[in-house]
């Protein structure tokens, strides 16, 4: 058992897959001679050389549709898109060819693949490096979605993401690339896709979140249980699909709910959690779903007060928890 | 044979076209290919050609006028069989055989949790009445409208700490709680005030039996919980004491007075398990007659051992090994097998692991009893191997709710798992 | 490599590069294109199949010429007006059929559109509407090859208009960088749907293009089907030997609208009549005659077999089911992940 921080753990699951199998090659802007803006991909390129680091041009719909393409052909690639901000030029390739390319082949060809993308915010990077835009691929049908917030999980979804049969958007987010740190094995180990994780064990009231907002969630579920309020608490690690039956067994033993997102609010993955838990357990609700989200304005604004102030923290979830409490 | 022109698909987001002309007249020969009609679109002008071979028979419709996508506007005859032209039009229902929507609202509901005239009889459950008039009248969530159906309540008894007095959650499980403490009447073990009130003439016994196993099976709601005790502690003090026992009192002990005794312990708390269900009433015995199944040749019979409460180990063992007796050379007295309370059933001495016992009208509950088997148990954090004792406990679920069965079987095995608590009271 | 605006000279078979039955081989596909082309046109006037038809005629030598000859491990990256390529590659006539009737033997099982001609066993991948995507993909598919270090190639097949996106620079930018085994065809045809060759870009010719991404670019004359093919062996070899991708621009025309909805009003009628006396089946017709390869009698026998296939394929569509309406929960996912059902 080794301590590591989330940035680490991706790198181990980048190095150990690439000497697993041959297959696997890493593309994307910067990640090699630089070893990635972050240092995600440090030292892999003299490990593995230029043909399987490769540093591509400023490109987004070709290292996407590129790699769909290597896919095409048995290649596993893992594909980075340098910030969130940057992927839109990439969507119509990830939309049109990645999401649909088993389904409109009727399974005949297929593009196993993963595209790792630094997102979110708290980093004072400001509108155009802080995005997160997990909901668009959330809501697309064929894609896999995956967001998490430890190293443990970084590694073992990272893994479980380029072993696998399907196209994995791999969200990781820079805030926590160096402020985490835990033990994890040395041994190989995975995370299975579509699996939720219950962090915490409760009964007044589920609290849901993911990515960035595991860590806000925790620390106001310490301020809350002081308060006597037991909470039950999950990380969703995958978006695409995810795990109803946790989120619902939880809801329906707890009564409440408050959903936690770094987005905004409109349209947001937590609006089809809470559509889902008003739909199925209904009848064991005993107060009003509640949401904590980003503002719904553009993000990220960068001055420090207007980030801090569009971002869910500790005190703004204790707050809403309250309320749902009382209610 | 006939074969019908149809207005073709025209493109994406045409629904209708306008016959032109008509290229071949009526009784003109048509060749394959050959154009039949020209059709007018907002996006274009085809001419429509012919599949087949043959003659045009007769115009549907006439030029200029507007048709739809799929229209039979020809009829040509054809040599041989061919198909029909087809108009790709997806249709709201495939006509596959579905299950029809008001059967499946039909289907009963998934619990029986009583009937609402007992309840009310109780003194302490509401009626339909009651129960909707308090979801209208009191502001409550999804789930607490469940809890008030569920469990019988009128919301307006209860008071709120919600905000601005709305019951919560909270409420109405702090209530059921609370009822059911009032539910709880310790029973104070005392002579039954009359004889049983009726007389069967002993002939009838075997009859009896059968319209009664036939009643009980048919007319009572059976529900069965089933739960397992780590029979250790028992096993070893049997193994310890039991042929002493013989030697000194002239009886081989067995596990059901020990069973016998923990039923009557555990109904201290949960004393509807022990009562007869006649009419609308809930007769809750203070006194513990209980029926033991035996099997004879080719039936069951369930002699009585009556006051059970009062009596030993030893006694209830001894009268057991009597009755069995008198039950196997068929000498039994009427009062010898009825008046019971609350019955045992032992599948364990044919090898049973497990079995649904049926209920012996108008008691309310029967324990099945199984074989004890060597199975894993966890005992301080170590897989060891232990004697298990598999329980069935079947219930009338018009009169006992499944969470007071469950508790009331985890209660008796509670008893049984830990002898030395209770033993010397009843040696 | 050939030079600009190439045009075919008095033929001798020693130019050519093929044999006899080579040469009747590619004529028989290129024949075979036209004839299941035209015969879909009616089949679909005919209400036989939903949807719509694009139909190639009038340009079916810029995709039998380049895919005679390949391999079965090369790669078709076509878009939806390659019909020529599918035959030429060999992919079975009721498969490609199928796909446009959308019955059950149809490759996609009759998830995406007519004329999404797409078969694994032959390298074709099934195209998606969004122009240029297949461009891109295929450079994928090229950059691939390489990194497995297959002596594979691709073959992406795109239209003018196509050349105006975005994502179809950022491919052959790439290609060029890494010199990707991939020949590009670009079948100039002059109207993007309805939009003229002149309004897509504000260069003549398509394959100067290339010069902005360091690889050879021709123009040719598309409907020469052994041009066409002879220029595209010739930079498929390149590609093969490692030497980098090839712009092929290859003039041509469509007879009929963009789909069978389509009038084409926006074109004049004299247009069209001088494209049809350059009709590539007959020039090709004439060539093989002139060769002495061809008779009027054989040509007639080949287009009665052709019939006879093309009907017995026919046949077997009109004879084959739709898939049950739950197909549509299939092929979202691997078997990993099976799709959430509602019920209503």
């Amino acid at each position: 058992m080794k301590k590591v921080t989330y940035i680490e753990a991706i790198t181990q699951a980048l190095y150990e897959e690439m000497e697993r199998d041959e297959k696997v090659f890493l593309i994307g802007q910067d990640i090699g001679l630089y070893g990635g803006v972050f240092k995600a991909t440090k030292g892999l390129m003299d490990r593995f050389g230029a043909e399987r680091v490769i540093d591509a041009p400023i490109s987004e719909v070709y290292i996407a549709g590129g790699s769909v393409g290597a896919a095409l052909v048995g290649l596993k690639p893992v594909a980075e898109i340098q910030f969130a901000d940057f992927i839109t030029p990439s969507m119509d390739q990830i939309i049109q060819q990645m999401a649909k390319m088993r389904y409109r082949t009727g399974g005949s060809w297929t593009c196993p693949m993963t595209i790792r993308v630094c997102c979110g915010g708290e980093v004072g990077g400001g509108l155009y490096h802080s995005q997160i835009n997990e909901q668009w691929f959330f809501s697309q049908p064929g894609l896999i979605v995956v967001l998490p917030s430890t190293p443990y999980d970084a590694k073992g979804l990272l893994k479980s993401a380029i072993r696998g049969n399907d196209p994995v958007i791999y969200f990781e987010h820079k805030r926590l690339y160096r402020s985490v740190k835990e033990e994890i094995p040395d041994e190989d180990f995975t995370v299975p896709i579509g699996k939720a994780a219950i962090r915490k064990e409760g009964k007044d009231i589920t609290l849901v979140a993911y990515g960035l907002m595991c860590q806000k969630t925790m620390e106001a579920i310490e301020t809350l249980e002081k308060d006597g309020i037991s909470c039950e608490f999950i990380d969703m690690r995958t978006l695409r699909p995810w795990d109803r039956e946790t989120i619902l067994e939880s809801v329906k033993k707890t009564s409440r709910a408050v959903l936690v997102q770094e987005n905004s609010k409109t349209g947001g993955v937590m609006a089809e959690v809470s559509a889902t838990i008003t739909e199925e357990v209904f009848d064991y609700l005993d107060a009003p779903i509640s949401r904590v989200c980003g503002l719904d304005v553009p993000m990220l604004p960068f001055a420090p007060p207007m980030e801090h102030f569009f971002l869910p923290n500790a005190e703004k979830i204790v707050r809403v928890v309250k309320k749902v409490m009382e209610y | 044979m006939e074969y019908k022109v149809i207005v073709p698909p025209l493109g994406e987001s045409v629904v209708e076209g306008t016959i032109v002309k008509w290229l071949k007249n009526e009784g003109d020969p048509v060749k394959v290919d050959d154009p039949l009609v020209e059709v007018m679109t907002d996006k274009i002008n085809v001419e429509i050609p012919s599949p087949h071979d043959g003659v045009m028979k007769k115009h549907l419709v006439a030029p200029e006028t507007v048709v739809e996508v799929g229209a039979e506007i020809a009829v040509m005859e054809v040599e041989g069989e061919v198909e029909q032209a087809r108009t790709f039009q997806v249709k709201p229902d495939d006509g596959r055989e579905r299950i029809p929507k008001e059967q499946e609202l039909k289907a009963p509901p998934e619990e029986f949790v009583g009937t609402t005239e007992h309840h009310a009889h109780m003194g302490i459950h509401a009626d339909e009445a009651a129960i909707e008039g308090g979801i209208k009248a009191v502001k409550s969530s999804p789930v607490v409208r469940r809890l008030a159906r569920e469990h019988f309540i009128d919301l307006r008894k209860l008071s709120g700490t919600g905000k601005s007095g709305r019951v919560s959650k909270a409420d109405v499980l702090k209530y059921i709680e609370m009822r059911h403490s009032v539910d709880i009447v310790r029973p104070d073990f005392v002579f039954p005030t009359a004889e049983p009130e009726e007389i069967i003439p002993i002939t009838g016994i075997r009859k009896v039996i059968a319209e009664h196993m036939v009643r009980s099976a048919f007319t009572i709601p059976h529900v069965t919980t089933f739960d397992e005790a780590d029979m250790s502690a028992l096993v070893s003090w049997r193994r310890r004491n039991v042929d002493k026992i013989e030697t000194l009192h002239g009886v081989r002990i067995t596990y059901l007075p020990f069973i016998a005794k923990a039923i009557i312990f555990a109904a201290r708390d949960f004393p509807w398990m022990n009562a007869t269900f006649e009419g609308d009433n809930l007769h809750v015995k203070k006194y513990f007659n209980i029926g033991m199944a035996v099997a004879r040749k080719n039936s069951l019979i369930v002699p009585v051992v009556k006051h059970c409460e009062q009596k030993s180990l030893l006694e209830i063992a001894r009268e057991m090994r009597e009755l069995g007796d008198k039950a196997e050379a068929d000498t039994l007295k009427i009062e010898e097998i009825t008046g019971g309370t609350i019955s045992i059933t032992n599948a364990g001495v044919m090898g049973a692991l497990g079995s649904t016992p049926i209920i012996a009208a108008p008691q309310v509950a029967i324990l099945g009893v199984h074989k004890i088997v060597e199975k894993p148990v966890v005992r301080d954090g170590e897989i060891v191997v232990g004697p298990i004792l598999n329980f069935g406990l079947s219930f009338d679920h018009r009169v006992i709710d499944g969470g007071y069965a469950v508790q009331f079987l985890r209660k008796m095995i509670e008893f049984l798992e830990d002898p030395d608590s209770w033993l010397l009271s009843v040696i | 490599m050939a030079e600009k605006k190439q045009t075919a000279k008095k033929p001798s078979l020693k130019q050519v590069g093929l044999s006899e039955q080579g040469l009747m081989d590619l004529y028989t596909n290129l024949l075979k294109t036209r004839l299941l082309d035209e015969r879909l046109r009616k089949l679909f006037r005919q209400g036989r199949y939903a949807g719509t038809y694009f139909s190639a005629v009038g340009q079916e030598a810029t995709t039998v010429g380049p895919t005679y000859g390949l391999r079965d491990e090369d790669i078709i990256a076509p878009s939806h007006r390659e019909i020529g390529a599918s035959v030429t590659k060999g992919v079975p006539l009721d498969v490609i059929i199928g796909q446009v009737y959308a019955r059950r033997n149809s490759p996609d099982k009759g998830k995406s559109h007519p004329c999404h001609y797409g078969y694994r066993a032959r390298g074709v991948i099934t195209p998606a509407s969004t122009l240029a995507g297949q461009t891109i993909v295929g450079t994928g598919c090229a950059m691939g090859f390489k990194i497995l270090k297959k002596d594979n190639v691709v073959v992406a097949f795109f239209g003018e208009g196509s050349t105006s996106r975005g994502g179809w620079h950022e491919a052959l930018n790439y290609a060029g960088i890494h010199k990707l085994p991939i020949v590009y065809i670009c079948q100039n045809n002059l109207w993007a749907e309805s939009v003229p060759a002149t309004l897509q870009a504000g260069i003549r010719d398509f394959a100067d293009r290339a010069k902005a991404y360091g690889f050879p670019g021709v123009t040719i004359d598309g409907n020469d089907v052994v041009l066409m093919h002879r220029t595209a062996a010739e930079a498929i070899e390149r590609a093969r030997k490692g030497k980098g991708p090839t712009l092929i621009e290859c003039k041509t025309y469509r007879w009929y609208g963009h789909s069978e909805i389509d009038p084409a009003d926006y074109r004049q009628a004299e247009e069209l009549e001088n494209w049809k006396k350059k009709d590539p089946v007959l020039r090709a017709e004439k060539f093989m005659m002139d060769l002495g390869i061809l008779t009027t009698p054989k040509r007639e026998a080949l287009v009665e077999q052709i019939d006879q296939e093309i009907d017995a394929a026919v046949q077997v569509c009109e004879k084959e089911k739709y898939v049950e309406p739950e197909e549509a929960y299939n092929d979202v996912y691997s078997e990993d992940f099976p799709v959430w059902r509602d019920e209503y």
